[in-house]
């Protein structure tokens, strides 16, 4: 697991991550996501891995990251 | 108990398919996924074609969530060996695999005594001759059909600047997606926009009078540069036609998606997920979704089914949306058609507003439009304060 962020070129404002794993995603008035900060690294847990699933523009990705901790490519969530 | 294939083939390159293929890497899946699609251009992103692609200048683009490291095989598929669980290509042979999912989904239904030169949108190479049409001059277009493709299409046209008159059977605009609310409320959006539309009233011809079309409607001769079809669309099962699969409406499926035969048995190691699956209801019926977000949840259902667990993907709530007229409109639940809308909040200086139907948690249903967080809130079951 890397570290949750979310497209803003891909997010189309659904709010649906925010609907179901608030504890980590937060929305603007007009939907767009974005993932509340010290929250990065929650995507192991079952309700982000349900938003994750349910975003209809797979918006929500994660980065990989080394041993070193730096980040290495993006990948798309899986 | 697993059920998991060692490999499988697919048709079909699509939103179900990805989650289907990611969903079962995520849950140890170390087969093989083979996949086949006959569109050259797949995977590629359908919601923007009606809207973003035609108004830019780009080229279709590649999925980005097409999962990484799937090849596709540009082929089509021909017919199934529905017991051997062998596909049969148009090209590069046949293919067998331990499980077939039939991902076709579905393609734009034609209007009858359709002439040639009709438009209609529903891939990547409709939605270039559309926009190629529209940038060579064209100053109007007749919409036929006012679903949300044909609406959101109206908006992008009526944007571009083009003098666009929609025409459908249906009393109103999006009868289907609506459950038959909202009706007048839509149609004051396409008015505002300068949109014509005639409702309630059948086509009775098409015919091409150069350089212009003519429509006729209850006798009234409409006229533009372009006619677009978008009544509907039909599962693509031709190629299914000789399987002894029950292709009536679509794939006709079980609930979690095992493919049925003619005789109503299962077939064994034969599923179907997305738009071209009729799924088994409670009460019987067979219903087929035309919606992205059940398309997604099917494909992560099977990966779960595979995987040997029990999966919750399919007790969510329909969830669809559309992009029209500068409003983002949502909706959550199954709409009845019977019983009136509730407005439940509204901000008129952004066009936002939240509508309730049914009062239970069992048949609550939300609309909304321009109201992402409202909505949200209101089908998480949450109070619509803060």
């Amino acid at each position: 697991m890397g570290e949750l962020w979310v497209d803003g070129g891909r997010c189309q404002g659904h709010a649906r991550c925010w609907a179901l794993a608030p504890e980590t995603f937060e929305i603007d008035e007009e939907g767009y996501a974005h993932v509340i900060p010290g929250r990065e690294n929650s995507g192991d847990e079952p309700n982000v891995r349900k938003a994750i699933r349910n975003c209809p523009e797979r918006a929500i990705l994660e980065r990989e990251t080394n041993d070193a901790g730096e980040k290495a490519s993006e990948v798309s969530a899986s | 108990m697993t059920h998991m294939p060692e490999r499988v083939v697919v048709i079909g390159a699509s939103v179900a398919s990805a989650m289907l293929i990611e969903r079962s890497r995520e849950l140890g899946f170390a087969g093989e996924f083979i996949v086949i699609d006959s569109d050259p251009n797949a995977p590629y992103d359908r919601p923007p074609l009606s809207k973003q692609f035609l108004l830019g200048t780009g080229s279709v683009e590649p999925a980005e969530w097409w999962p990484e490291a799937t090849p596709i095989l540009n082929a089509k598929a021909i017919g199934l060996l529905t017991d051997k669980r062998t596909v049969l290509l148009d090209r590069l042979g046949e293919v067998a695999a331990d499980a077939v999912v039939i991902a076709t989904g579905a393609g734009s239904i034609r209007l009858p005594n359709e002439p040639a030169g009709v438009l209609s949108l529903r891939t990547a190479q409709d939605a270039l001759s559309l926009r190629n049409a529209v940038d060579a001059g064209a100053t109007s277009a007749i919409i036929v059909g006012a679903g949300t493709i044909g609406a959101e299409l109206a908006s992008t046209l009526a944007q571009r600047g083009l003098a666009v008159t929609v025409v459908d059977l249906a009393p109103q605009p999006m009868q289907r997606f609506f459950s038959g609310h909202l009706g007048e409320e839509a149609k004051a959006w396409m008015h505002q926009a300068g949109v014509v539309t005639h409702f309630g009233v059948a086509v009775e011809s098409i015919q091409k009078t150069d350089p212009h079309w003519a429509v006729r409607i209850s006798g009234l001769d409409l006229h533009a540069d372009l006619v677009i079809s978008a009544v509907g669309a039909r599962p693509n099962t031709e190629w299914l036609t000789y399987s002894e699969l029950d292709v009536s409406n679509g794939v006709r499926c079980t609930a979690d998606g095992k493919s049925l035969l003619t005789t109503g048995e299962i077939a064994d190691g034969i599923f179907a997920i997305g738009d071209v699956s009729a799924r088994q209801a409670e009460d019987g019926t067979f219903r087929r979704f035309e919606s992205w977000t059940q398309a997604q949840r099917h494909g992560a259902a099977l990966a779960e089914y595979f995987a040997g667990f029990e999966s919750a993907e399919l007790e969510q709530a329909p969830y669809g949306w559309t992009e029209q007229f500068g409003r983002k409109v949502q909706v959550h639940g199954m709409l009845p058609s019977a019983g009136e809308l509730v407005q439940v909040y509204a901000a008129e200086e952004r066009n936002a507003a939240l509508y309730r139907i049914g009062s239970t948690e069992e048949d609550v249903a939300w609309i909304g439009v321009n109201a992402p967080r409202q909505f949200s809130r209101a089908s998480m079951g949450m109070s619509l304060l803060s």
